[in-house]
């Protein structure tokens, strides 16, 4: 958020901050509806719409964020997000799940949402996510900061073993030594290299290492990867 | 206490509501809807059965709004309890999508109404409102699924009875002692007649009942309350 503040700043010259135009989809329309009165207590422009009559909306002006209901992420065959990111590009979700789903946050991450929120929260938790996830909009609409995001979503879906695997590529090691230092055969480095090459959609060991060196991408799992690496 | 009973302010007399549900946002939500734009005040709230018990007797609300899915066991068993408060609180249950089932159990739980998730904050108001003026309140889309229910029910219920009046006056009498715990050997005692006769009544009685175990037999008697002076209400339901 801090990061995004600033940001914000210095992009300030060119991208105009605005208020929020907020846009709350939920399997309840009664919630939906509720989330809209608190929010416009809270100032905020807000709206509730039903996922399957997304195209009636009567606005025309496009939202800045979306509040959405994290079991429609589950519903793949719905395609839910796909619908509510087809009827308003370049907006930003924030997910409301319950506690019970655990990957909560991997959800949120690999749906491609700002962040997620616990049903169980307060109502001022959710003002103060849209405001944060509003201002930090405007880093999102600079590629390189989306190209960042985009690699932190394709390592997301890497396992632990292929992390450490990335990590020690990183540091320019070959399949042995990799072998040698996890304590696995050189045939298994490969599997595992071929398929981090897969998840995240490049062709060579130097792409994937380029993407494993852009500022911040590994950093939230290092101390994970150093973890696996000595032992 | 100078307030008059459901009602929170006697002075403008706005009906006073408890939300039962899981999510502590979902609450906030609906009493922010509700607050917004209709003459209820929500007095208490309520994450759990028990605690939607313990308020509604504490607090003696108008109408109590109960998620279906309240945690642990559900809202109708939550419904069931507050209705053996024996207090005038009115219980409005609040589902999702039209499951028969479900609104037949909340019937017999004593549910006052139900309103819909999907119908938005537009129909909790006209539940909670119809209930504060006595009336029972069921959205036209759920009555379809509600006749359909009970519907469903009769011809079970007409079913299992027709299968019942197969049995003979003794099949009958060995059916009931077998409901109500008793084994081959002890209907054989009550009846006065051998092990053997007992097991061949009982044998009849699984066929005639179209069931293929005992088990099954006493768990139709229960169902469908064959026996009202032997089912013990309250065990698994009202």
């Amino acid at each position: 958020v801090d990061a995004g503040a600033r940001h914000s700043n210095v992009l300030s010259s060119t991208a105009q901050s605005s208020s929020a135009r907020v846009l709350v989809v939920d399997r309840s329309r009664a919630f939906a509806d509720g989330i809209v009165v608190l929010l416009r207590a809270a100032a905020i422009d807000a709206q509730a719409a039903d996922i399957d009559a997304l195209d009636q909306l009567s606005s025309t002006e496009p939202f800045t964020v979306v509040v959405v209901d994290g079991r429609l992420a589950h519903q793949a065959a719905s395609d839910g997000l796909g619908r509510i990111r087809r009827q308003q590009p370049g907006c930003q979700l924030i997910l409301i799940v319950d506690n019970a789903e655990q990957s909560a946050a991997r959800i949120a991450e690999l749906a491609g949402a700002a962040t997620s929120l616990s049903r169980h929260s307060e109502p001022d938790v959710l003002i103060g996510a849209i405001r944060a996830v509003h201002e930090y909009r405007d880093v999102g609409r600079n590629p390189a900061s989306q190209a960042i995001h985009a690699s932190k979503t394709a390592i997301a879906q890497l396992t632990v073993r292929e992390l450490a695997v990335l990590s020690l590529l990183s540091q320019g090691v070959s399949n042995i030594a990799v072998g040698e230092s996890l304590g696995i055969s050189p045939n298994t480095v490969r599997t595992h290299v071929r398929n981090l090459l897969v998840k995240l959609n490049v062709h060579s060991r130097a792409e994937a290492i380029a993407i494993a060196g852009q500022p911040g991408v590994l950093q939230r799992d290092s101390t994970s990867v150093e973890n696996t690496a000595c032992g | 206490m100078s307030t008059a009973p459901g009602f929170a302010d006697a002075g403008t007399r706005r009906a006073s509501l408890l939300i039962a549900h899981e999510h502590t946002l979902f609450r906030a939500a609906v009493r922010a809807g509700l607050e917004d734009d209709s003459n209820l005040v929500v007095v208490g709230q309520a994450g759990s059965g028990g605690q939607a018990i313990a308020e509604a007797d504490r607090l003696r609300p108008a109408v109590i709004l109960i998620d279906s899915e309240l945690p642990p066991t559900g809202g109708i068993e939550a419904c069931t309890a507050i209705k053996e408060l024996e207090i005038p609180t009115r219980v409005l249950i609040m589902c999702q999508g039209g499951d028969h089932r479900l609104l037949l159990e909340g019937l017999e739980a004593g549910a006052d109404g139900y309103v819909r998730h999907e119908g938005g904050i537009r129909e909790v108001i006209a539940g909670c409102e119809a209930l504060v003026r006595g009336e029972a309140f069921v959205p036209p889309r759920l009555l379809a699924p509600l006749l359909k229910g009970l519907i469903v029910r009769r011809r079970e219920e007409d079913a299992v009875s027709q299968r019942v009046d197969r049995l003979s006056r003794r099949e009958k009498e060995v059916f009931e002692l077998l409901v109500s715990g008793h084994d081959q050997q002890s209907i054989a005692k009550e009846l006065v007649i051998s092990p053997a006769t007992a097991r061949t009544h009982l044998q009849n009685v699984l066929r005639k009942l179209d069931v293929h175990s005992r088990l099954e037999a006493t768990a139709l008697a229960l169902h469908h309350d064959l026996f009202p002076t032997l089912a013990p209400r309250g065990v698994f339901r009202a």
